[in-house]
């Protein structure tokens, strides 16, 4: 084959490599101190450099942070993984989790708009709710967005409850269709490498392809 | 004659190339590397018929966790091609009176022949769902028709390349629509036309769209130009070996999905 019959890189289209919004949703109270919060820093630490060192998440997987005590606060907001720094997380403060939960469903929506905008594929937005106890402000807003995301089909949802007070009845109105895990004991490092495969698997399917989660590798960090 | 793109694997590059007095048409396909390391077949299959006065291209994609959607896509271009040669000239007419009566004609083809090879292959007919895209021409006319994601692009008169028709996926990246989906006959979308000699047409699943097809403003990348201009000026024999060469080494390289692509030019 003569090498003047081989398309060039140069005369072909660069399209932007489709996204996977994700939002995590932490809970950063007054009671997450001590260990539990240098853990889940570590955590979100490790799904950092597990998202950077995959060849096609690293392009595809897109992360905003949202914490939330007193107040919820956007953390860090979306933009291109390398250009992002893990914060430091301070646990302080009460529980307010249905305005963190608002807050991270407008970040999703505003972030959807401006893919559309530029033109950039997308994929079905993820947002992961961790806390290890009860919500102190009014969660049912939030409750009854996701539960209308959830049956258009325009939102995954992941809540984890941290440690034995976390109440699982509250995690499950944040949850329809998928009954909320509690984490074993401090396993956020393998929460956090199985988010990241996750990630990894929905960021290379093509369609027509559901993409089934990874039931077998949820045994190493959750329990039902 | 019929010559189809048997389904292969990388290593195993399917090419056909057809041509007469008036039409060369030529057609290629590649596993994805994805579909090579989850040992998942090819699902994109794509064929090209030349008779004297009439050529097609046609190709389509299975669905990706169907279990016999690489079956489908191969039994819906057998079919459309077949109805296409055989009711050209009655399809094209109506197609300028009510398109929606081809969608409805060409769907219903297709549907027979995918419920007699579910049938066989002891399956749902979901489990055959794919993506369509076809090209015809005859005499001065041509008919195309496009359900799903992937494009076709045309070359007009003087040598414009337009985007004859656009991918249409769900709102996420991984969602397309199918053949064998409740709302296919709304969605499979009918071009009629005329063109004169010289007129070119490019149809390609979303693995090749990558490399030919810019999504942010919907146009078509400047080596369809190329690709167009080979086939109409190299042999058949070449023009086989240029399309696998580029789907192995070019267009590959920026997907990880099949890569399939139809070339028709009207001589």
């Amino acid at each position: 084959m003569k090498e003047e019959y081989i398309l060039s890189q140069e005369d072909l289209v660069d399209n932007p490599t489709a996204r996977v919004p994700i939002c995590l949703v932490l809970d950063v109270s007054g009671s997450m101190a001590g260990e539990p919060i240098r853990e889940l820093q570590e955590g979100v630490q490790m799904f950092y450099e597990a998202i950077r060192a995959d060849d096609v998440a690293q392009y595809a997987a897109e992360i905003s942070i949202v914490t939330f005590a007193t107040e919820a606060k956007k953390t860090v907001d979306f933009m291109a993984i390398e250009r992002q720094d893990v914060p430091a997380l301070v646990a302080e403060g009460v529980t307010a989790m249905g305005h963190g939960v608002n807050l991270a469903l407008d970040l999703l929506e505003v972030r959807k708009a401006d893919y559309q905008r530029a033109g950039v594929d997308y994929y079905q937005p993820w947002m992961v709710v961790m806390t290890d106890g009860e919500p102190t402000d009014d969660i049912s807003e939030a409750s009854d967005r996701i539960r209308a995301l959830i049956t258009e089909k325009k939102l995954t949802v992941f809540p984890i409850a941290i440690g034995a007070a976390a109440n699982m009845e509250t995690l499950s109105a944040l949850s329809p269709g998928r009954p909320p895990l509690r984490l074993k004991g401090l396993n956020f490092k393998e929460f956090f490498m199985w988010l990241s495969r996750s990630v990894s698997r929905v960021s290379q399917s093509t369609p027509g392809e559901a993409v089934a989660l990874d039931v077998a590798g949820i045994a190493a960090w959750g329990q039902g | 004659m019929w010559r189809a793109s048997p389904l292969g694997g990388r290593g195993k590059l399917m090419e056909a190339t057809q041509r007469s007095n008036s039409y060369r048409a030529s057609c290629a396909q590649i596993i994805g590397r994805s579909h090579e390391k989850s040992g998942t077949p090819c699902q994109d299959f794509v064929a090209a018929r030349v008779q004297r006065d009439f050529a097609c291209v046609a190709l389509a994609d299975g669905a990706g966790s169907k279990t016999h959607s690489e079956q489908g896509a191969r039994t819906v271009v057998k079919a459309v091609t077949r109805i296409l040669s055989d009711r050209f000239d009655e399809l094209w007419g109506l197609a300028g009176d009510d398109p929606s009566q081809v969608s409805g004609q060409l769907l219903q083809h297709c549907l027979e022949a995918l419920q007699h090879q579910a049938l066989r292959l002891d399956c749902q007919l979901s489990d055959l769902a794919s993506t369509l895209l076809f090209v015809a021409h005859s005499k001065g006319r041509y008919l195309a028709g496009h359900l799903g994601d992937g494009c076709i692009i045309q070359q007009e008169e003087g040598g414009q390349l337009v985007v004859l028709s656009h991918p249409e996926n769900g709102e996420y990246a991984n969602t397309t629509f199918f053949v064998t989906d409740a709302t296919a006959e709304k969605r499979l979308r009918i071009y009629q036309g005329e063109c004169t000699m010289g007129a070119g047409f490019v149809v390609m699943s979303d693995g090749t769209a990558e490399s030919l097809y810019r999504r942010s403003d919907g146009s078509p990348a400047a080596a369809v130009g190329q690709v167009l201009n080979w086939n109409r000026t190299i042999s058949p024999s070449e023009m086989r070996a240029v399309l696998g060469a580029n789907l192995e080494r070019t267009f590959s390289a920026k997907s990880a999905d099949d890569c399939s692509i139809g070339v028709l030019s009207a001589l």
